[in-house]
């Protein structure tokens, strides 16, 4: 008996099984428990979409994505309604890590600083719009929000400091967690991800 | 009349396999008959179970020949759901397989059926029904996260009754559980047969199989071994060379030539005790020798050669008082001393177990997991003092303790988490301060030592429950601890390694080390456990010599717990010795029938 | 084990309202703000929502959960104060950064809008079950597999975190640290994520498998083991809050 290959898949193609179903309440729950994971270490980060990166790896753009859309309905109606209006940021995040994966870039570290990157672009330039309706601009971080007050009081435009704002915030944020969630896609068995297609996000060794 | 389950030529391989998973598998189960299905781990028994549903191939894919026929249904031309409808299955893992989408017991078993599209009423009906057949009525309003292993395991029954199938499947149901919770699901699943539904049950706590099963299918490497009633596939020998361990009363029967009524081999411990008062036969040397080399010797034979007495206990406990944050008084001034000290000699005050191997037995939530958390540091008294080697720990942080003392959790899915099982082995090691060399040479070592050495490349998830437990175990031995404490070893683990766990006890106690065990498994203590502490509601009923805790069977029933079962037989036949494996029975007993002056010359070698 | 959410148990006429009507609520007196673009509107909806609260026994709650992105209304005030573009007059100065009137006014426009947003959820969160919220959205029409997602979300995300300090227990064990200076305790990061979520995909696994077994790829229409949740005021107040976001529409275009 000759071993079927994988076919490879292109990168919007999304296998919906009961499987790919399955993973998105865990991606969601992983999300949620990230955060709960750095509170208890005492860290200062965020860390609330490792789950809707991890889900994109494995499914694709569109599993991420709805991922990151449902993960904000559920937050947003059971703890906090402002991640409502946020939902296309986690859409947004839920696409470009993805994309990203199935274009090869998750095939070693350095490609997943780059995906890091790309991914905190996208989420900056998604929601800074939102910023400038819902709070004229702020994010509410301390350090973001010191900085638009002193880019604006030198005359930078509101859009521009409004993004630099958002991109202080994201940067590091997102570049960790796509960092993590590579970590952790890196260690997941054969027996789970062969049941996924993976196309050029598939970057095992020869085993 | 048509078989309800019909099995031909199935030869199954997974998409990542290297082997095919089964191999020309035939066999038929005739409606209402419970086939019991055994082997060793990794033999294709769970991909058996996934078959007869249609998940191999419908959902695993992979590459599929042969036919298999559930209730006249061709598994690879009917959708899993329909499939569904007359068949249902029940996995190992008690937790995942709840739909999580349910806040009550009694919604959670409704839940397939609302999937199926049943009506209200008629739903109620066979809710109502299913939760009684399984005896979980009183929990219908309770949450399913908050049940024990054995109500999970019969919700999960439940629900696959409510969906009134004509088989029932079950994958290992009881490999999780404690022994009350083992009983709570062999006695359903003996009532649901009574009444006439048909079972295929993996399992492999033979004993309490045989008191049930009309067939047994005996599968090894994928292909059939065995097939047929019990008593033929006992008398046939291929249990023995596919690694599996009859259980200890049929070894007894088996060595002594006792058969039952009909002439085979004696299947239930009741047929036994029959067989044996009939007849008291004298042993010829020569014809059980081969057989009684194999048998288990009693630990404490073993202890001559084990470390000798000391002053200092290795561990100590003084006065400690635990409650946990909700209020839970789990301990109150307990004080306990392990490893070295015999009871005779401990300090005033204290209860003292001895030297050699320490099974920690008793009930669930007797304080076992949370006595050897105190001890790693991982949980602070409210008062009293925990040394180690006569240290005090109060001041170490648990990480800090984990040089000295080494746990291994019983889930080892809390603990993996590299990609390489050899990263995995090399993680405490490296924690500890080694050097990446050091650390890698110890890990491959332990590796070995576990069995795991030619799966040092692989991912860990990758690997079966068993071999994951054994990776855990030998990221712990790789840290080379003078104190070890296992938490229930033996939990999915085939005879094979069951065995080698034993052995490994009994190699780190020779090398000096104080290993502490908890488990159920009676059977494993009587063999290589020479000593035992018994808890029973945070309080330490007893602690000192096996053999002696053994033989009280008042103690024993006050924390919840059953004797090996060769103590059991001996028991019923009113003998007067306290045999704790089946080597020693026999023995006993032809020490017995030929006369204490004729004893045979061969007798049991030690070890 | 913490179930996710707010929702806290307690008897009130707005706990017997039935969840559906509470959103549509929730929904409409939110936007309300939005459309009307008017602050004297978005007090009429504040106070209608404290008012709520206060019969649905949960204002109490609802202050203190409010009380948590004081800071962040706190930090809207102090940088729109400074930098708000229609900034003339100044009104408190503090060393050299000086906070105008315009700016505080459209601060405190900004607050009144986003206190309302949450009011209005709360409204629903702290007297629904997300549970009983999801029966009755699938109820309603919502696709069945949503339903899942949505509901076993809510179950998963505390058996996991109730996992993360066994797992933090377990890695403690074989020396890891958890305490000490901020570089040792982000090197725990992965190794108490790692099991947690890996051990959750794998078991997502076998989670498919049950609900396969279990019918979920069933085709036809799903029925539904509890009743439906009816009350007499459901749709009355469906309509008032509809009416209420359309008076708000009328009131803008009106100028």
């Amino acid at each position: 008996m000759a071993t079927g290959a994988q076919p490879r898949a292109g990168v919007w193609t999304t296998r919906w099984t009961t499987l790919t179903l399955v993973l998105i309440p865990v991606g969601i729950a992983i999300n949620f428990v990230g955060k709960f994971v750095a509170q208890a270490l005492k860290l200062p980060l965020w860390l609330d979409s490792i789950g809707t990166v991890l889900a994109a790896f494995i499914a694709g753009p569109w599993v991420g994505a709805l991922t990151g859309a449902l993960n904000n309905i559920i937050y947003g109606l059971t703890v906090d309604p402002v991640s409502l209006w946020y939902f296309i940021t986690s859409v947004g995040i839920g696409l470009s890590a993805g994309i990203m994966a199935r274009l090869g870039f998750i095939r070693s570290t350095a490609r997943a600083v780059i995906a890091g990157l790309v991914v905190a672009l996208v989420a900056t330039v998604v929601s800074f719009p939102i910023n400038i309706y819902l709070w004229s601009g702020q994010t509410g971080n301390v350090w973001g929000d010191a900085l638009f007050t002193a880019l604006t009081l030198r005359g930078v435009p509101l859009w521009l400091a409004s993004f630099l704002d958002e991109l202080v915030v994201d940067l590091p944020d997102k570049v960790l967690t796509v960092l993590i969630a590579f970590g952790l896609f890196r260690a997941l068995p054969r027996r789970l991800l062969s049941q996924f297609d993976l196309g050029d996000a598939g970057h095992r060794r020869t085993a | 009349m048509t078989p309800i389950v019909e099995v031909e030529g199935l030869t199954y391989r997974y998409p990542t396999g290297q082997a095919n998973a089964l191999e020309n598998v035939s066999f038929a189960v005739e409606a209402g008959q419970l086939v019991g299905v055994v082997g060793p781990n990794l033999a294709g028994k769970s991909t058996l179970c996934y078959a007869l549903l249609g998940l191999v191939p419908q959902v695993f894919r992979g590459q599929y020949e042969g036919r298999v026929a559930v209730a006249g249904m061709d598994v690879n031309r009917t959708p899993v759901h329909e499939l569904a409808r007359r068949a249902g299955l029940v996995f190992q893992n008690p937790f995942t397989q709840l739909s999580g989408a349910r806040r009550t017991v009694e919604e959670e078993v409704a839940f397939g059926l609302e999937n199926f599209g049943v009506p209200r009423g008629e739903m109620r009906r066979r809710v109502e029904w299913a939760m009684d057949q399984v005896g979980i009525v009183h929990l219908r309003e309770k949450s399913p996260f908050l049940l024990s292993g054995g109500e999970l395991q019969r919700l999960a029954i439940a629900c696959m009754l409510a969906q009134r199938p004509d088989v029932l499947v079950l994958d290992e149901p009881t490999s999780q559980l404690d022994p009350s919770g083992t009983r709570e699901v062999f006695d359903c699943i003996a009532r649901l047969r009574a009444d006439g539904l048909t079972v295929v049950m993996v399992e492999h706590k033979l004993e309490r199989l045989l008191e049930h099963a009309d067939r047994l299918l005996l599968l090894a490497d994928g292909r059939v071994r065995a097939w047929g009633p019990p008593g033929e596939v006992l008398q046939s020998g291929q249990l023995e060379s596919c690694g599996l361990a009859l259980p200890a009363h049929i070894r007894v029967a088996a060595c002594l030539g006792a058969r039952s009524a009909s002439g085979s081999l004696p299947l239930r411990i009741e047929d036994t005790v029959a067989a044996l008062r009939v007849a008291r036969l004298a042993a010829k040397a020569g014809s059980f020798e081969p057989a009684v080399r194999t048998m288990d010797t009693p630990a404490d034979r073993e202890e001559s050669r084990l470390s000798t007495s000391r002053t200092v206990p290795r561990i100590a406990l003084r006065g400690v008082s635990f409650a946990y944050p909700d209020g839970t008084r789990v301990f109150q001034e307990l004080s306990l001393a392990l490893g070295g000290v015999e009871p005779g000699a401990a300090p005033e005050g204290y209860v003292a177990a001895g030297a050699g191997p320490v099974a920690l037995i008793g009930e669930n939530g007797a304080g076992k997991t949370t006595l050897v958390k105190l001890i790693a540091g991982l949980l602070r008294p409210q008062s009293g003092e925990i040394l180690i080697d006569g240290q005090a720990i109060r001041a170490q942080t648990a990480a800090q303790i984990a040089r000295r003392v080494g746990l291994v959790f019983q889930n080892p899915d809390d603990q993996l988490f590299k990609s390489r099982a050899l990263e995995e082995a090399m993680f405490g090691a490296l924690n500890l301060g080694l050097s990446p060399r050091e650390a890698e040479r110890r890990a491959r070592e332990a590796l070995e030592r576990v069995g795991l050495g030619s799966l040092a490349e692989e991912n860990p998830y990758d690997l079966s429950l068993g071999q994951r437990k054994m990776l855990a175990l030998a990221s712990v031995l790789a840290m080379q601890t003078p104190i070890l404490i296992l938490d229930e070893p033996t939990i999915a683990q085939d005879h094979p390694g069951v065995e080698r766990i034993g052995r490994l006890v009994r190699e780190l106690q020779t090398e000096g080390r104080l290993v502490i065990v908890i488990t159920h498994d009676m059977e494993f203590v009587a063999s290589y456990c020479p000593r035992v502490v018994v808890l029973a509601r945070g309080a330490v009923l007893a602690a000192g010599s096996a053999r002696a805790v053994f033989a009280q069977p008042e103690l024993l029933g006050q924390a919840g717990l059953e004797p090996p079962s060769t103590l059991r037989l001996a028991r019923a036949l009113g003998l007067s010795a306290d045999p704790l494996t089946p080597g020693e029975f026999i023995e006993y007993w032809t020490g017995l029938g030929a006369g204490p002056s004729d004893r045979p010359a061969a007798s049991v070698p030690p070890g | 084990m913490r179930p996710v959410g707010l929702y806290v148990e307690r008897q009130s006429p707005i706990h017997g309202l039935d969840p559906i009507t509470k959103l549509s609520y929730a929904v409409c007196l939110a936007l309300v703000p939005f459309v009307a673009g008017d602050l004297r509107i978005t007090f009429v909806a504040l106070v209608v929502n404290l008012g709520l609260l206060v019969v649905g026994r949960v204002l109490r709650e609802g202050l203190l959960a409010l009380a948590g992105v004081g800071f962040f209304l706190a930090t809207l005030f102090i940088v729109q104060g400074m930098v708000y573009p229609g900034n003339a007059t100044p009104l408190v100065s503090v060393g050299p950064l000086v906070l105008y009137q315009e700016g505080l006014a459209h601060a405190a426009w900004l607050s009144a809008r986003f206190i309302n947003l949450t009011l209005s959820a709360f409204v629903l969160l702290f007297t629904t079950r997300p549970a009983d919220l999801v029966d009755e959205l699938m109820r309603a029409g919502l696709p069945p597999r949503v339903g899942y997602v949505l509901l076993s979300v809510l179950q998963i995300i505390p058996s996991m975190a109730a996992r993360v300090s066994v797992i933090q227990d377990a890695q403690r064990s074989r020396g890891m640290e958890t305490e000490g200076p901020v570089w040792v305790r982000m090197r725990a990061l992965l190794p108490v994520l790692g099991p947690l979520v890996i051990s959750s995909l794998v078991a997502m696994q076998e989670r498919a498998l049950a609900l396969e077994v279990r019918g979920f790829g069933a085709p036809g229409p799903r029925t539904f083991y509890r009743p439906p949740w009816q009350h007499r005021l459901a749709w009355p107040v469906r309509l008032a809050a509809l009416s209420a976001l359309l008076g708000a529409l009328v009131w803008r275009l009106a100028g």
